[in-house]
């Protein structure tokens, strides 16, 4: 039967209970799924179809789907894994369906074409892995949004659909050598408003999935 | 050999190796200088820290985003919960349909008499059946039960008349002359069987629905 469990329990329930829960039906836990994998997911999305709206269509439709076929994941990958090969399926989906691409279509294995690599949370530098409490996503996103434009700009393309400097340069018109020193200034400007801001260097409490402070929304 | 590089050439340099942009040369001398520069050895390690925070922040999708899909799983939840009870409540109905039907059907098989060629009351056909030989437990409680279509057939069965023939042109009896299972049917038995197997492909129609949402 379906029991509404209180948020605080459903933060501290392990990913294998959380699951478990929403096949029966419920949908808090499922909630907290979402919550937990929304970066790596969203973040996959973004490099794949590079711009911001196919990419909420796509998250949108990728959860939707996971909920919809929880009964066919086994358990025998991570969730985080399963996640990410529904999103780059439902992209692949949505390129058929454009028509967008002219060159020969990825295959299906998704293993050869570098742009559908699942990201690793090993991988050090792959910010992925990390959830990041609330304060912490707004402070930096209002830090970004005081950068001067053409800094931002730069820096946006690159953090956001890592792209390469060359893909920059032909987005922003601008040469190469450009790109690479306004992202060198950005990081550098970034650095400074943030520290004045007491957000860095980070402390690890900044990079937990803390709730205490009940920030989180829903 | 390696160039050496400046401090502030360093930093450029260590933003492109954060993105994989430094050519071999550019990165071993980058390495070279962070081998003998602390203060640019902590650039990088406060860069790279960055470059994470930042990256994550911006790929974390907007609330409204994440709001809209958990309220569409919460839709979709109560939409399953209560298409399941307007399915079990839908079989349940159904097998009622079935149920009645037959029941319809086999009362007035039975409590009418197979044998009776016509519905019309002054013009029955009695048949050769003996008083007290039911077929079945349905026409004993329908003899109890005093409807005027019973009592009818209640004096056509038991009164003195049993066992005699009333010919009636009207209906051409010919069938009952003959002993028992003529073919002649009251409507209602077809009624029923109807309703029944309208009740069957309803059933039908359920599981084979949950089949395909089940798959």
């Amino acid at each position: 039967m379906l029991l509404r469990r209180k948020k605080p329990e459903l933060e501290e329930m392990a990913e294998g209970e959380l699951i478990a829960a929403a096949k029966d039906g419920d949908d808090g836990a499922f909630a907290e799924l979402v919550r937990r994998n929304q970066s790596i997911v969203y973040g996959t999305l973004l490099r794949l179809a590079k711009n911001r709206p196919d990419a909420d269509d796509l998250f949108q439709e990728t959860f939707l789907a996971a909920w919809r076929h929880l009964g066919t994941f086994a358990g025998d990958a991570k969730f985080s894994t399963w996640l990410c090969r529904l999103a780059i399926n439902k992209y692949k989906d949505k390129m058929r369906a454009d028509k967008a691409r002219l060159t020969a279509l990825p295959t299906d294995d998704g293993e050869d074409d570098p742009l559908l690599r699942i990201p690793d949370d090993s991988v050090s530098g792959s910010p992925e892995g990390e959830i990041l409490r609330a304060e912490t996503v707004a402070e930096v996103r209002l830090a970004v949004d005081e950068l001067p434009d053409d800094l931002r700009e730069a820096l946006v393309l690159r953090e956001t659909y890592d792209l390469s400097y060359d893909e920059i340069a032909v987005r922003l018109s601008v040469p190469v050598g450009t790109v690479k020193s306004r992202i060198a200034r950005a990081r550098n400007s970034l650095k400074n408003i943030l520290e004045k801001r007491n957000f860095f260097p980070p402390d690890p409490s900044n990079r937990q999935n803390e709730t205490k402070g009940g920030t989180e929304n829903d | 050999m390696t160039d050496r590089i400046t401090c502030e050439e360093a930093e450029l340099f260590i933003s492109a190796s954060l993105d994989g942009e430094l050519s071999p040369e550019e990165q071993a001398s980058l390495d070279s200088h962070i081998a003998s520069c602390p203060d640019c050895r902590r650039s990088l390690e406060e860069a790279t820290a960055l470059r994470q925070i930042v990256g994550a922040s911006l790929r974390t999708p907007d609330e409204s985003l994440t709001a809209n899909v958990t309220a569409a799983v919460r839709a979709d939840a109560r939409f399953r919960r209560q298409s399941r009870l307007v399915r079990r409540v839908s079989a349940a109905a159904a097998a009622l349909l079935v149920a009645a039907g037959l029941t319809v059907a086999g009362q007035s098989a039975v409590g009418r008499g197979l044998y009776e060629s016509a519905p019309n009351a002054s013009e029955r056909t009695a048949d050769i059946r003996e008083p007290g030989a039911k077929t079945d437990g349905i026409t004993a409680g329908d003899a109890d039960e005093a409807t005027s279509d019973d009592i009818d057939n209640e004096t056509l069965h038991y009164g003195p008349e049993t066992g005699k023939t009333i010919a009636s042109g009207s209906t051409g009896t010919v069938s009952s002359v003959l002993p028992a299972k003529t073919l002649s049917l009251p409507w209602q038995f077809f009624a029923g069987l109807a309703l029944a197997a309208a009740g069957i492909a309803w059933l039908a129609v359920l599981f084979a629905r949950r089949k395909r949402a089940a798959a």
